[in-house]
């Protein structure tokens, strides 16, 4: 299980990642100042506008940066979806220790709807990879939900 | 088992061309290794191995990690050798960890025979007495009319009562106490090797790791975030210890006046951290005074300076704000650092120069007088073009790839200035500009995780329990037998042994002879005929 956090959004919204229970949600942890965050920011913001109609949900998590430029950044790459602050962010890095930490910059984590990490890529994620894995989280959210009582006991 | 003994040298004749020859050599070879001479020798031997690590700088010591460099600068013809022996990675070299394997095994190859031993002395019954009792320390006899039995329960209850292990047989009474003295030894010696199980595992299973952060910058413990992370062979590097602070305050104070101006003389950096899912709390990390989580220790070990600047680029726009690590370079704190800006419109910028605490300017050029930032400026000349980061090679935020930049020139020359707090450079042409915003401080955070620490240490306190109680308790047997005499009446005799080099206690056994009604003073024996009944 990934632990509730919540934090500052670079837009100056606060965010809060229950709310987002019941949709698949990524979340990729980058820094402006990351070489590689480069290379597969396009490739997230392409498969962050083709699943939005699907109900996924993308999420940044910027660490060791500054505001300006990271919004910069998301300037940069046309980045639609909302990002943690650096400030806010160690809550959200935390979280997924009990299941996996992010351990890198950048790391990409999906979520399923019953809030379980179903998959972590450390480095950059292309966009057949992220596809993929949204895919079976999106599956195996849909074939555990009727027997949730049992998933509630037993968690991976 | 005397009969069994001849045909014994005629089967080791026959066997011996068939044997293979290593395996009595395999044999010699683990009793030396396993002796206690051998561990002892080896364990001197690790201790002058260690040596050259604490006499030579030492590759991944996470507190100052250029030290070898430098060395190598230093010492240009000795630098390679010293490299190809090892003495830079003294803990991790080969030569060293043979030592620490042979030791291990040594040792454990000693202990625990040994221990087994000691555990089946522990549990042994009290043996049966010699036969000639009179050679025997404080042997005395007498004769009673009691009956046999009667006398050896009375033996016996008192000897139960003054908490000695007794066994009862027909004829005497073997008693012992002491056993706390193989208990000890005992703990002693399992004690050791849960000692050298604890620095292994504290070798294995820990990690370093060091990490800058600017005052108002937090820290999540993540490999993430580290700035160098060093694991061991099995550090769970998923499992470190959930933990955030935010360093809030990093004070420095530097000597004014006295023989050594400019000297730090303390260094706080106050913190706010949570752990876990707890609630926050407040702290101050000082040198030695390590925030302690769980084990995972954060040590103070460095600082400098992190100029505050706001950059615009072309458009107008902000495009970075916040503050930039610069590293020292001398005494006085003369800085060097880089400001990237790689989202900068319509070019990518760069910054790059030195941070001056106290700035002057010498005939050698800018210069810092004083560590303290009593008049701090910022030196800096500016890039443009490429920064090199879209090809998404990891490179160093203190060091430019100036292969795709550009230098901005003014008049011909490189385009520098020198800024103080709130002073701003504009780029010619409207490339952008730069804003000294202000002077914040960073500090450096060594972290180490050496979960073995306190399994050695209890172990290092249990070895010292060990050793003084087996040093102490005096473990000693006491036998009182019974025999008939030639007359109708018996012989009581009582007679003790120490195990120790230690006697035992001097009154214990008259107070036994007294109990049971023998002649009170130990120096009056009995009849000197009864001495020995047996022949």
């Amino acid at each position: 299980m990934v632990e509730p956090f919540s934090g500052r959004l670079l837009d100056g919204n606060d965010f809060d990642s229950s709310d987002l229970l019941g949709a698949v949600v990524v979340y990729n942890v980058w820094g402006s100042w990351c070489a590689p965050c480069r290379t597969e920011a396009p490739e997230l913001a392409q498969v962050a506008a083709d699943t939005a109609d699907d109900g996924i949900r993308f999420v940044g998590i910027n660490v060791r940066d500054n505001d300006a430029a990271a919004r910069a950044f998301e300037d940069r790459y046309d980045l639609a979806y909302p990002s943690l602050t650096t400030d806010t962010s160690s809550a959200a890095l935390l979280a997924f220790g009990p299941a996996l930490p992010p351990s890198a910059v950048p790391s990409t984590m999906v979520v399923d709807a019953d809030g379980r990490l179903a998959a972590r890529v450390i480095g950059p994620v292309d966009a057949s990879t992220l596809r993929a894995l949204i895919a079976d989280a999106s599956q195996s959210t849909r074939s555990t939900q009727p027997t949730q009582p049992a998933s509630g006991t037993a968690t991976p | 088992m005397t009969d069994l003994a001849p045909p014994q040298p005629e089967q080791q004749l026959n066997q011996r061309p068939s044997k293979p020859i290593s395996w009595g050599w395999f044999r010699w070879t683990w009793r030396t290794l396993t002796s206690m001479r051998t561990a002892v020798i080896l364990l001197v031997l690790l201790a002058l191995a260690a040596i050259p690590g604490s006499l030579f700088p030492q590759r991944n010591v996470a507190s100052d990690p250029a030290a070898v460099q430098q060395y190598a600068v230093r010492h240009p013809d000795l630098a390679p050798w010293l490299d190809r022996i090892g003495f830079f990675d003294v803990y991790a070299s080969p030569w060293f960890a043979a030592i620490y394997v042979l030791l291990l095994v040594s040792m454990t190859g000693c202990v625990l025979p040994r221990s087994l031993r000691l555990w089946r002395a522990v549990r042994s019954a009290p043996p049966s007495a010699p036969r000639n009792l009179a050679r025997l320390e404080d042997h005395q006899a007498w004769d009673t009319d009691r009956a046999p039995a009667e006398v050896l329960a009375a033996a016996a209850r008192y000897l139960r009562r003054k908490r000695f292990r007794v066994v009862v047989t027909d004829s005497e009474v073997r008693a012992e106490r002491g056993y706390l003295r193989e208990v000890g030894n005992l703990t002693f010696h399992l004690s050791l090797l849960v000692l050298l199980v604890g620095i292994a595992v504290g070798k294995l299973v820990g990690f370093e790791g060091r990490v800058a952060i600017a005052e108002g910058g937090t820290f999540a413990n993540d490999r993430s975030q580290y700035d160098v992370f060093t694991p061991s062979a099995w550090t769970d590097v998923d499992g470190l210890v959930p933990l955030s602070f935010r360093l809030d305050k990093f004070d420095v104070k530097y000597q004014v006046r006295g023989p050594n101006p400019g000297q730090p003389s303390q260094f706080s950096a106050r913190i706010t951290y949570q752990s876990g899912s707890g609630a926050q709390q407040r702290t101050t990390v000082r040198p030695n005074e390590p925030l302690d989580v769980d084990e995972t220790k954060f040590f103070l070990t460095g600082n400098g300076y992190a100029p505050r600047v706001t950059v615009r680029d072309g458009r107008g726009k902000v495009v970075f704000t916040g503050p930039v690590l610069f590293l020292p370079l001398d005494a006085n704190n003369s800085s060097e650092g880089v400001v990237k800006v790689p989202d900068a419109q319509p070019t990518q910028l760069a910054f790059e120069g030195l941070f001056l605490p106290t700035a002057d300017v010498g005939p050698q050029g800018p210069y810092s007088m004083f560590p303290d930032a009593l008049d701090p400026q910022l030196f800096l000349t500016a890039w443009t073009g490429d920064l090199g980061l879209e090809d998404g090679v990891p490179q160093s935020v203190f060091a430019l790839d100036r292969d795709g930049l550009t230098q901005v020139q003014a008049d011909g020359k490189p385009f520098a200035q020198a800024l103080e707090v709130g002073e701003t450079m504009t780029l010619p042409d409207g490339q952008g500009s730069l804003t000294f915003d202000g002077v914040s401080r960073f500090a450096n955070f060594q972290i180490a995780y050496d979960p073995g620490k306190e399994i050695t240490l209890t172990a290092a306190i249990a070895i010292l329990i060990g050793l003084t109680t087996s040093l102490i308790i005096r473990r000693r047997r006491i036998w009182v037998r019974i025999s008939p005499t030639q007359s109708s009446g018996f012989l009581v005799e009582t007679a003790g042994h120490s195990l120790t080099r230690r006697l035992p206690p001097s009154a214990e056994i008259s107070k036994l002879v007294t109990a049971l009604g023998g002649p009170t003073s130990p120096a009056a024996p009995a009849d000197p005929a009864d001495k020995d009944p047996h022949t």
